[in-house]
């Protein structure tokens, strides 16, 4: 369906007329059909011709399987002569009447291949030959007697031993002579026959040559290879075909020409006699035209009849003047086939081309009729079909804006929860980064922690050898006490020595004092001793003198020695003192080394606990560093979908308002309709909807205003609903009816667009005023727009 | 012999130095413990004791002489004759000296307990006054 155009009255308005989609798909399914048929005709021809060509390539083939035959006939004749040779009934005794019936048997074996059999003396005379020629009258064997064979020129080849010899074919001792009309034994009752001699010795047991054999084969046998050839042929389609052989002479030596028995109806000089051999030929009129000499000299006469002479194997097709018919003929030389020397026979088989082809032609003609009335089943069938699609794609279409206007809402919802993701994201992101980079802090830390640790630990086993050293120390000085504490003991007995010296003293100051005494008493005893006792008394007094010079000694030894004895006690008493003392501060510095060396290794093994523990808390870190990383990157890339979610937000957003007008665009499409454009002077000539669709792609484009697009868009859906209702009214409005409201809505269209156009040019920016908030380019995108030229 | 030239021994009770003529002295011995006489006698009777089979009469010096002194005597000086013998207990013997009877000073009175009667004067000894006594017939008179 078309719908009504409307007329161009206005300066610049141009008018375009918009078919239905049904329309447009039957056209368009029409002339996909005219273009299959056409493509189709075109490629049968093309067929036809090829088979055409292929089946002149093929005659010439059966031209040359035919002469395989025919060379394959001579060879078996040749063998079957050499064969007969070789029978020695009769041909020793030369009993004439065995030997002829021996022929007529051979002739009857061979179903009439040989004519004539002849067995001649070795000088040429006659001694029997066969006395009937098969199915057919008898011989008079006697006239035979007349001829002097030895003057036969193959007669005279066998004796000089000229065989005929094919190694290929084990053909020797046998001379094969030259085809021609052989009607030199008319008077033997021998009718005249194309043929060729087949001439050979008959030796005796001791190999010596009794005679000499000859058998004369009739080309007639070879018209029955021609025959079966044909008849093949001819089951295969075709109504007569001809085959001719012809020697090197361009004598005929065989014209066998075959056709079905309605066409030999019309064959010129059909008699009785080739009526009954109809009947043995199962129907088919086959003729030797051997004596058709006209035909075959007119047939010389033709270009073609010497282009095929002129090459080996050829085939072509040709315009027969004879028959007014054009012909298709092969050509084949029995010389390419091993044949015998000097024997050149040529075999032409051609047949008409119109029977060639008529099965082709018959094809053509059914393909044609048979694409015609598929033509218009299809034709028909998808008229059925584009109305239901059409139908379909109407309600689709409201399906479709139903499904866009939801896509529009979710991709606003989806755009907004999209943007919370992203911002999560981000916040997300930064935590993750401040964490990392807490993470490197604290691993840093944990390194220096590590390594302090380390260093503790190398302190701790310093000190630990430190404490070692101090305990060995202290052990030496319990032993450097204990020798104190033995040098006090040993003093000890210096000064119980001093003790006892100090008694001794007293004994000495004793004896001084009794001493001193006892000269105290030599003095008094002096004294009384009156003048006597004066030296006594002196000696006395000398005494005394030394026991007071000894008792001052002894006192001073006393002295010195109680003196001596009491700082020696002094000394041990102090060196004892403080040798308990040092030997407890000794014990107790050991133990206090011990228990220190005993803190030292437990704050050792706890040193390198925490070693250990820092470096699975550093091994840690990594991973949670790694783990945060991976976090990081999930997030990052989180982070990218989620921008990438908020602009495939974005997009399906555009594209939901995108399909919200294609959905017009569709609307218009299946029902057709008429749209006005403002025509400008430099605008192109640019497809409608690719123009509307390009409109669409630059809905984000900021350039016009935003009420203008949702009042245009308004009003292109109250056009489209409109008009959506129309074409779904009763089917009882006319059609007049819905191209007025159809009319209707287009004016509000105009309208909605003649007031954007006004508003357009009223809010258009100056140039270099930006013509969107950069911003807030979310917002504009959430305001599709529609850029109208 | 220059006449008037004796010798006296000057031996040490307490603090004092003290003479007495050697020709008086009997002998000097070592100090013997005495036995305790428990009589009303004053203190200064030690005791007796045996010398050699004679009884000594224990006179100790210090006390008789009123001196107080904790060093233990050393020496007894023993005087007398027939039967009748005292010892002195000095605290040591320090010499004989000769000495000039004309060259002693005589006092009026003496430091220690003694009658000046048996003080027989004072002697300059290595810087320090010895008191020059006949102590055989002091003690003797003592102990009558």
């Amino acid at each position: 369906m078309s719908s009504q155009l409307n007329s161009n009255t206005g300066g610049g308005n141009k008018k375009v007329f918009m078919l239905s989609l049904r329309v447009k798909l039957v056209v368009l399914f029409m002339g996909m059909f005219s273009l299959m048929a056409l493509a189709m005709f075109i490629n049968q021809s093309k067929t036809i011709e090829q088979q055409r060509e292929t089946f002149v390539k093929d005659i010439g083939i059966k031209a040359k399987q035919l002469s395989q035959e025919l060379a394959e006939q001579v060879r078996l004749s040749v063998g079957e002569i050499r064969a007969l040779s070789l029978n020695d009934g009769g041909f020793i005794s030369k009993d004439g009447g065995n030997i002829s019936n021996i022929f007529n048997k051979f002739v009857d074996l061979k179903d009439g291949k040989f004519s004539l059999i002849l067995y001649l003396e070795p000088d040429g005379s006659f001694i029997s030959s066969n006395s009937k020629v098969f199915e057919g009258s008898q011989l008079d064997k006697d006239e035979f007697n007349v001829f002097d064979f030895s003057e036969f020129y193959w007669f005279k080849e066998l004796n000089k031993k000229k065989f005929t010899e094919n190694k290929n074919w084990g053909i020797s001792n046998v001379f094969v002579g030259k085809a021609e009309l052989i009607n030199q034994f008319s008077d033997a009752g021998l009718s005249p026959f194309t043929g060729f001699p087949i001439a050979t010795h008959v030796f005796d047991r001791k190999g010596k040559v009794t005679g000499v054999l000859a058998g004369f084969v009739n080309f007639s046998s070879f018209v029955e290879i021609g025959k079966r050839y044909i008849r093949k042929e001819i089951d295969s389609g075709i109504d007569s075909a001809r085959a001719v052989v012809i020697d090197q002479n361009s004598s005929i030596l065989a014209n066998i020409y075959a056709t079905t028995a309605d066409a030999s109806a019309q064959e010129k000089g059909k008699n009785d006699e080739a009526a009954s051999q109809d009947k043995q030929n199962n129907g088919l009129q086959i003729t030797n035209h051997l004596e058709d000499e006209e035909y075959f000299e007119n047939l010389k006469g033709l270009s073609f009849y010497q282009d095929l002479l002129a090459s080996n194997s050829s085939s072509l097709s040709y315009f027969d003047p004879f028959s007014s018919e054009d012909l298709i003929g092969g050509y084949a030389s029995l010389d390419s086939n091993g044949f015998l020397p000097n024997t050149q026979w040529k075999v032409l088989f051609h047949a008409k081309e119109s029977e060639v082809l008529h099965l082709l032609l018959s094809l053509e003609k059914e393909n044609l009729s048979i694409s015609i009335a598929l033509f218009l089943l299809f034709l028909t069938i998808c008229s059925y079909f584009i109305s239901r699609i059409t139908s379909m794609f109407a309600k689709v279409t409201k399906k479709l804006k139903v499904s866009a206007e939801h896509a529009s809402n979710t991709s606003n919802i989806l755009k907004k929860t999209s943007t919370e993701v992203f911002k999560s994201c981000e916040k997300q992101s930064a935590a993750l980064q401040e964490t990392i980079a807490s993470l490197a802090e604290i691993s840093g830390t944990m390194k220096q922690t590590w390594s302090n640790v380390k260093n503790c630990n190398d302190i701790m086993k310093q000190m630990n050898e430190k404490i070692e050293f101090g305990h060995t120390t202290m052990k030496n000085m319990m032993e450097s006490m204990q020798s104190i504490k033995t040098t006090n003991s040993n003093l000890e007995d210096i000064s119980n020595i001093m003790a006892s010296i100090s008694e001794k003293t007293s004994i000495i100051n004793d004896i001084v004092f009794k001493t001193k005494l006892l000269a105290f008493n030599a003095s008094i005893e002096a004294v009384r001793a009156g003048d006597k006792g004066e030296g006594f008394a002196v000696v006395a007094d000398e005494v005394r003198g030394l026991a007071e010079l000894s008792g001052e000694a002894a006192k001073e030894i006393g002295l010195l020695l109680t003196e001596s004895n009491k700082q020696v006690r002094d000394i041990i008493d102090t060196s004892s003192e403080r040798t308990q003392y040092g030997l407890k501060a000794t014990e107790e510095a050991t133990d206090f080394f011990r228990g220190f060396a005993e803190d030292v290794t437990q704050i050792k093994e706890n040193v390198e606990n925490i070693e250990i523990a820092t470096s699975e808390q550093q091994s840690g870190i990594k991973q949670t560093d790694k783990a945060m990383r991976m976090m990081e990157q999930a997030t990052k890339k989180n982070y990218d979908e989620t921008q990438e979610s908020l602009n495939v937000a974005s997009s399906l957003f555009k594209q939901s308002s995108m399909i919200t007008n294609i959905m017009h665009i569709i609307n218009l499409l299946v029902h057709g309709s008429v749209q006005f454009f403002q025509r400008k002077k430099k605008q192109k000539k640019k497809d409608i909807f690719e123009q509307m669709l390009e409109n669409n792609q630059q809905v984000s484009e900021p350039d016009v205003d935003q009420s203008n697009i949702v009042r245009i868009n308004q009003a292109q859906g109250e056009a489209a609903t409109d008009m959506q209702n129309n074409m779904e009214t009763d089917s009882s409005t006319t059609v007049k009816e819905t191209a007025s409201q159809s009319s209707v809505s287009l004016l509000k269209v105009r309208n909605t667009m003649k007031d954007f156009l006004e508003n357009k040019s009223d809010s258009r920016p100056e140039d270099g005023e930006p013509v969107a908030n950069e911003d807030e380019p979310e917002q504009a995108l959430d305001n599709p727009k529609l850029k109208v030229k | 012999m220059n006449k008037g030239l004796e010798k006296y021994i000057i031996f040490k009770v307490s603090d004092s130095l003290l003479a007495t003529r050697v020709a008086d002295i009997n002998e000097m011995i070592e100090y013997n413990q005495p036995k305790e006489i428990h009589t009303d006698l004053p203190e200064y009777f030690e005791g007796i004791f045996n010398l050699r089979g004679e009884i000594v009469t224990a006179i100790n010096l210090k006390s008789l002489l009123g001196l107080k002194s904790s060093e233990k005597s050393t020496i007894q000086v023993v005087f007398g004759s027939e039967s009748n013998y005292v010892a002195a207990s000095i605290d040591d013997a320090e010499t004989i000296a000769e000495i000039n009877s004309h060259s002693l000073i005589h006092s009026a009175d003496n430091e220690f307990d003694i009658p000046n009667e048996f003080h027989l004067g004072n002697y300059q000894y290595k810087n320090e006054i010895v008191g020059v006594f006949d102590l055989k017939k002091f003690l003797l008179d003592t102990v009558k």
